[in-house]
C-alpha cells in the first residue's frame, strides 16, 4: 500500500503560542490553566515543565511542587484560534490540507507524486518549514507519514517534539512493536483493560490477531475497522452529520448564584443560537442543566418545532427555568441544542409574529458580524457579556471570522499579532463532532 | 360495595379512566381510579387536576353499594389480562377484591375520601352535537395541535361557537388546521374556549355511537362534555390563540384536484428518500401533471407522477412530508390542493368544512 496520508500535530500547541507571542516565557516551564486558581488544572504544559512530569491535568499545587519555577498564564483561547489559522495557511502553502482534526491536528492526502518516502518526507520537512517561517520559531510540529490517517497519527505521535516519522508499508507491523497499546487511537484504559483480560498487553500480540478475533472484543464492526487500518488498509471517510450545537462554563464565584446562572445560561444560548444559524440549521429540542457546587444537578428540555431564532429560544428557557424547583449553589452551566434540521429544509413559520421574531435574529446576526460581537444584543445579557469567553474543545474549532467567537476586549489585542486573511475560497470547518461544547 | 360486572364492559371503561391518571405523581392520589357500585351502575372516576372522566357501567349487578379507590393502571391489567365473562368486585376497607373463576387479586386501595372532587355539569349544556360529527372534528383538527410549545395557547384546540355552528382551530406555528361542526342545538351567544389536547384524546379514545348526542357546557376556565355514560371535564388553556384568519390565505392561482388516495401515496413514496437533514418533497405542478420529488445525500433520488387536475402556471415547491401526510389522512375521497407562490403557504380542501394551511420549506 502506498503512502497515501501526512499527519501534522502541534507540539505542546497551547504553551507553544504562550511562548511565541511571550518571549518571556521561551525556555521556561509553562503551564497553561483555565483560571488563575490553586484547585484548578493545567490544560497544557510546555516541554520544559513536562521534563518535570507537568502533564495536561497536574493539579497547579502539584504542579508547584513538581517543578518550581513553573510559570502560569492563563488560556487565551482567542490567541489560540488565530494561531490554529496561521498553521493552516502555513501547511496549505505547501500542499492542500484534507482535513482538520482538532485545533492541533490536521491531515494532508499526499498526491500521486508525493507517495514515496522521500518524497513525502521532503513535503513533512517543508511543512515544518513553512510553520517557523510564517508562523514562528517556537511553533514546532510533528509530522507523520503512513499508508492511513490511523497510522499517520500514530506515527505523528512516535517522535516528539519537531519529529518526522514515516510508516512505510514494508516498516510495518514491526516498527509499531515498541509502541503500547494505548498509543493507538481507540484503546484507552478500558479498551487496555478488555484486551489485558485476554492475555494481549503488547503490540505485536495485537498485530497477530485476525479481524474476527478484534470484532470480538470490541463487540462490533469497530474492531473490524481497527484491523484494517492497522494493516494499512486507507477506508475512505465516515460521513458525519451535525446533531448538536451546545456551550457549557464553569461559573467564576461571583456568578455562583441563581441569578447569576441565569444570566450565564441566557449568555450561552444567544451564543449558540447565532452559532446554530450561522451553521445553517433549526433547532427541535432544547436541553439546559446545571451542576451543584456540592454534587447534584438540575436538567431540563423542551421540545421545539423547528426553531431559529432566539427569542423563542429564550421563552423556551424562561419556560424551564420557572419550573425549576429547589436550586442549590450552581457550579457549572450549560445547554444544547439539539434535533437540528437544516434550515433551507425546514417548514418556515405560519404567523407574522414568528417570522418577525425571525427577521429580528437574523438582522443582529448581522450587525454583530460587521460591528463585532454583542453590537446589539438583548438587555437581560448585559450584565453577563463579559462572562462564558470563547473556550476551545480540541475537537471543534471555532471559526476565525465568526463574530460570536470575539470578545471586543481582544480585539486590540490580536492586532499587533501578525496578520494573517484565510483565502475566501478555503474555509477550514472543522469536522461535524457529536457534541460541541466549549468547555475544556 | 359489592357487585358483579360484565368484564368487556368494565375494561372498556377502565382504559379509558385509566388514560387520565397520571403515571408519575407526587400525589399517589391522582394514580388512582374511584370505583362506585350504584344501584343500577358502577362509576369509574380518575382525576389529573385538569383532566377529569366520569364513566358510568350499566351491566352491572349491584348487591351493596360502595366506593373504594384503587391504583388504576393495575386494575385495568387485571381486567385486560383476564378471559372470564364477569368479574366480582367486593370492597373491604381501602382494599378491594376482585375475583374471577379461578382467580382472586387483593388490592390495596387508598382512602376514597382523599379523591378531590371532580367537576359536573351543571344548568344547561351550550350546546349539543352528535358524537360522530364532534370526533370527526377533533381528527380533523387535533393533528396540527402543538405539543409542549410554550406558546401554551396552541397547546390545545379553539373550538369557536357561531350559531348553530362549531369552528375548531388548531396550530404548531407551521401549518394550521380548522374544520367546521353542526349542532344539534345551540344557546346563547357566541363562545369560544382553548380545549387542551389531553382531553380531545380521551374523547378520541370513547367508543361512542356516531349518532349519540354530546352535552357541552363552557364555563369561564372549564368545558364539560356528557353523553348518556360518560362526563369528560377539563380545565381550559389559557392565553390568546394567535389570529388565524390572518394567515388564511385570501387569494391562489394555481389549483390542484387530486384523489385523496394517490396524493397520499405519492407524497409517501417521495418521502422514502427525504431524511432529517432533507426534510422536503418538492411537488412540481405544470402541463406534465404533478410530479413529486426528493433528494437523499449519498442515497438517491425519488420522483412519483401523480394524476392531477390542475389549473395555473407551472409552480415547483416544497413541503415537509409528515405536514402533508398528516393532513391527506383526514381528507375524503378527493383534495383541492391551492398554491399561489413558492414561499407562501399551501392550502389543502376537502369540501366539505375542512380547510388545511402549511407552509412550504425553501428547497432552493
Amino acid at each position: 500500500m502506498p503512502l497515501n496520508v501526512l499527519f501534522v500535530d502541534m507540539n505542546a500547541f497551547f504553551a507553544s503560542a504562550e511562548q511565541q507571542y511571550r518571549p518571556e516565557l521561551r525556555g521556561r516551564p509553562v503551564g497553561v490553566v483555565p483560571m488563575h486558581a490553586d484547585t484548578t488544572c493545567c490544560i497544557a504544559s510546555s516541554y520544559e515543565a513536562r521534563a518535570k512530569g507537568v502533564k495536561t491535568g497536574t493539579l497547579v499545587g502539584d504542579a508547584r511542587q513538581m517543578c518550581p519555577g513553573i510559570v502560569f498564564v492563563e488560556a487565551r483561547h482567542e490567541l489560540y484560534v488565530h494561531v490554529h489559522h496561521q498553521i493552516l495557511g502555513a501547511v496549505e502553502s505547501v500542499m492542500p490540507i484534507h482535513r482538520v482534526h482538532s485545533i492541533d491536528e490536521m491531515s494532508c492526502r499526499l498526491s500521486s507524486t508525493d507517495r514515496t518516502a522521500e518524497s513525502a518526507t521532503r513535503k513533512g520537512l517543508a511543512i515544518k518549514e513553512a510553520v517557523r517561517r510564517r508562523v514562528g520559531d517556537h511553533l514546532r510540529c510533528s509530522v507523520g507519514i503512513a499508508p492511513n490517517t490511523f497510522l499517520a497519527k500514530v506515527a505523528s505521535d512516535m517522535k516528539k517534539p519537531d519529529g518526522l516519522t514515516v510508516l512505510d508499508t514494508p516498516d510495518l507491523p514491526q516498527k509499531l512493536f515498541p509502541l503500547a497499546l494505548t498509543d493507538f487511537p481507540g484503546i484507552g484504559p478500558r479498551m487496555f483493560r478488555r484486551f489485558a483480560s485476554r492475555g494481549i498487553t503488547t503490540v505485536q500480540q495485537l498485530c497477530s490477531l485476525g479481524t474476527d478475533e478484534l470484532e470480538s472484543i470490541w463487540g462490533g464492526v469497530v474492531g473490524n475497522r481497527f484491523y484494517r487500518a492497522l494493516i494499512g488498509h486507507d477506508s475512505p471517510d465516515l460521513p458525519t452529520q451535525r446533531r448538536t450545537v451546545g456551550h457549557s462554563h464553569v461559573l467564576p464565584p461571583r456568578l455562583r448564584t441563581a441569578a447569576g446562572a441565569q444570566g450565564v445560561l441566557v449568555r450561552l444560548l444567544c451564543k449558540a443560537a447565532a452559532r446554530m444559524r450561522r451553521l445553517g440549521y433549526c433547532a427541535g429540542r432544547l436541553d439546559a442543566y446545571v451542576t451543584f457546587r456540592n454534587g447534584g444537578s438540575w436538567h431540563d428540555w423542551r421540545k421545539l418545532s423547528d426553531v431559529r431564532d432566539t427569542s423563542s429560544l429564550l421563552d423556551s428557557f424562561i419556560d424551564m427555568w420557572a419550573k425549576r424547583g429547589a436550586f442549590r449553589t450552581p457550579l457549572k452551566v450549560g445547554l444544547v441544542l439539539s434535533d437540528l434540521t437544516a434550515e433551507a429544509n425546514a417548514t418556515a413559520p405560519l404567523f407574522h409574529d414568528q417570522q418577525r421574531r425571525v427577521g429580528l435574529s437574523t438582522m443582529m446576526d448581522r450587525i454583530n458580524s460587521r460591528f463585532g460581537r454583542d453590537a446589539v444584543h438583548i438587555g437581560t445579557m448585559h450584565e453577563y457579556l463579559d462572562s462564558a469567553p470563547t473556550r476551545i474543545a480540541f475537537s471543534n474549532v471555532p471559526d476565525l471570522d465568526d463574530p460570536t467567537n470575539w470578545d471586543r476586549d481582544d480585539e486590540d489585542e490580536w492586532r499587533t499579532a501578525p496578520a494573517w486573511t484565510p483565502p475566501p475560497q478555503a474555509r477550514y470547518e472543522p469536522e461535524p463532532m457529536d457534541d460541541s461544547r466549549d468547555n475544556l | 360495595m359489592k357487585c358483579v360486572v360484565d368484564r368487556q364492559s368494565l375494561y372498556e371503561a377502565l382504559a379509558a379512566t385509566a388514560s387520565v391518571t397520571l403515571t408519575r405523581t407526587p400525589k399517589p392520589i391522582l394514580q388512582c381510579v374511584r370505583v362506585t357500585a350504584e344501584k343500577d351502575c358502577l362509576i369509574l372516576t380518575a382525576y389529573d387536576q385538569e383532566v377529569g372522566l366520569r364513566y358510568r357501567v350499566k351491566q352491572v349487578d349491584t348487591t351493596k353499594p360502595g366506593e373504594t379507590l384503587v391504583q388504576g393502571d393495575r386494575f385495568l391489567a387485571i381486567v385486560r389480562e383476564s378471559s372470564d365473562e364477569t368479574m366480582a368486585l367486593e370492597s373491604n376497607g381501602d382494599q378491594l377484591n376482585v375475583r374471577g373463576v379461578d382467580s382472586h387479586f387483593q388490592m390495596v386501595g387508598q382512602n376514597v375520601r382523599e379523591f378531590p372532587p371532580v367537576p359536573d355539569m351543571e344548568g344547561e349544556p351550550d350546546f349539543v352535537v352528535k358524537s360522530g360529527v364532534l370526533v370527526d372534528a377533533i381528527g380533523k383538527t387535533l393533528f396540527a395541535a402543538a405539543r409542549e410549545n410554550t406558546r401554551y395557547a396552541i397547546n390545545g384546540v379553539l373550538w369557536e361557537k357561531k350559531g348553530k355552528k362549531l369552528l375548531m382551530v388548531a396550530t404548531d406555528g407551521r401549518r394550521l388546521a380548522m374544520c367546521d361542526a353542526s349542532l344539534e342545538k345551540s344557546v346563547g351567544d357566541e363562545a369560544s374556549a382553548i380545549v387542551p389536547t389531553k382531553a380531545l384524546s380521551l374523547i378520541m379514545k370513547l367508543h361512542m355511537d356516531a349518532d349519540e348526542t354530546i352535552e357541552v357546557k363552557l364555563r369561564p376556565n372549564q368545558i364539560v362534555l356528557r353523553t348518556a355514560s360518560v362526563t369528560i371535564s377539563s380545565v381550559l388553556v389559557e392565553g390568546h390563540f394567535p389570529k388565524y384568519q390572518d394567515v388564511l390565505p385570501r387569494e391562489h392561482d394555481k389549483t390542484a384536484v387530486l384523489k385523496t388516495e394517490e396524493f397520499l401515496s405519492g407524497v409517501k413514496r417521495a418521502a422514502l428518500l427525504a431524511t432529517p437533514e432533507s426534510k422536503g418533497v418538492k411537488i412540481m405542478l405544470g402541463k406534465e401533471g404533478m410530479i413529486l420529488s426528493s433528494r437523499a445525500a449519498e442515497q438517491g433520488e425519488a420522483t412519483i407522477k401523480v394524476p392531477v387536475d390542475y389549473k395555473g402556471s407551472d409552480i415547483s415547491i416544497g413541503f415537509n412530508p409528515e405536514f402533508l401526510v398528516d393532513a391527506l389522512k383526514v381528507c375524503g375521497d378527493s383534495t383541492t390542493f391551492e398554491l399561489k407562490e413558492p414561499a407562501k403557504p399551501g392550502v389543502i380542501k376537502n369540501g366539505s368544512g375542512f380547510q388545511y394551511v402549511v407552509m412550504p420549506v425553501n428547497l432552493s
